[in-house]
């Protein structure tokens, strides 16, 4: 019977362990790879969202800024009146602020931040 | 011919299955590649507790006599890679406010994907100046990854007087984000 716990409870940290990628995509689809894509540049943008969570990033997140960068970036284009955006760059990290308030928590609540560049483009 | 089933063959199998699932979640700790600007001054901060005449408690002695705790900022300098400096204030058997100076030398280090300490051996140097006490110290620490940011390091030392030194602290550091 111990035996079988201990099993089960191997089973169920790999599936947890395994289910620990970090992804990144847009809620509206509209994130992809089109090379073909031609068009002016009118200017580039760098943006900036937060995220809090308990433990870890990637277990119990309450906000989650890497899901819906269409939120990120469509602002952004907008303000350009863009078509479309190239160049994106994505990072992940802490800053000073978030470093310090995930000390203070003993890591039990953090936050981190996600920032997204990329360069507008319009192509009428 | 068959095996006994003995407390101890008990033991060993859970010992097996213990070491299985470390081994799994060092495999599938999560690994994410992206581009990002990081600072090239290292920050960390850390909360120790030091245990400095160990062999004491071997003896009898009450495990609060010569048991500190420090608080400590570390920095490293770009110019200073991979040294990095340590300071903070310390409280010698809880009462006895001390000033704390020092190093952080990793013998060997690695980084997560935030940039942040995840694995990590340590050789810290310092030096220890109270109203009433010094000391100097060195120890050797192995990190052990708990957070995104760091960990718990467990250590061993000598101080001055070649008494041996125990620690456990919870240390954390980082090349932080640049927005």
């Amino acid at each position: 019977m111990k035996k079988l716990i201990l099993v089960l409870s191997l089973a169920v940290v790999v599936l947890l362990m395994s289910s620990c990628t970090y992804f990144f995509y847009s809620q509206d689809g509209n994130l992809g790879y089109y090379p073909g894509a031609t068009g002016i540049p009118v200017g580039s943008f760098s943006a900036t969202r937060e995220q809090w969570y308990v433990l870890s990033p990637l277990w119990f997140p309450f906000t989650e800024p890497n899901k819906r960068l269409d939120e990120v970036i469509v602002p952004e284009m907008v303000k350009y009146s863009g078509s479309f955006v190239k160049d994106l760059k994505i990072g992940y990290g802490y800053t000073f602020i978030d470093y310090l308030i995930t000390y203070v928590t003993g890591g039990l609540l953090g936050r981190n931040t996600l920032t997204v560049e990329g360069q507008v483009f319009r192509n009428f | 011919m068959a095996m006994r089933r003995t407390p101890l063959y008990g033991f060993m199998a859970k010992r097996k299955v213990l070491g299985c699932v470390l081994v799994l979640f060092l495999c599938f700790l999560p690994k994410i590649g992206f581009a990002a600007r990081y600072s090239d001054h290292y920050i960390g901060l850390s909360t120790t507790l030091i245990k400095t005449d160990t062999l004491g408690l071997f003896q009898g002695e009450p495990i609060l006599q010569d048991l500190s705790l420090d608080f400590e900022a570390t920095y490293g300098p770009p110019f200073m890679k991979p040294f990095r400096f340590r300071a903070g204030v310390g409280f010698y058997e809880f009462t006895k406010i001390c000033l704390i100076a020092g190093m952080e030398i990793p013998i060997f280090e690695e980084l997560n994907d935030y940039q942040a300490k995840r694995w990590g051996v340590y050789l810290i140097p310092e030096v220890e100046i109270g109203f009433s006490r010094w000391d100097l110290a060195l120890r050797c620490e192995v990190l052990i990854p708990l957070n995104a940011i760091g960990g718990l390091q467990i250590g061993f030392g000598i101080n001055k007087n070649l008494h041996l030194l125990f620690s456990l602290s919870y240390s954390t550091g980082l090349y932080p984000l640049v927005k």
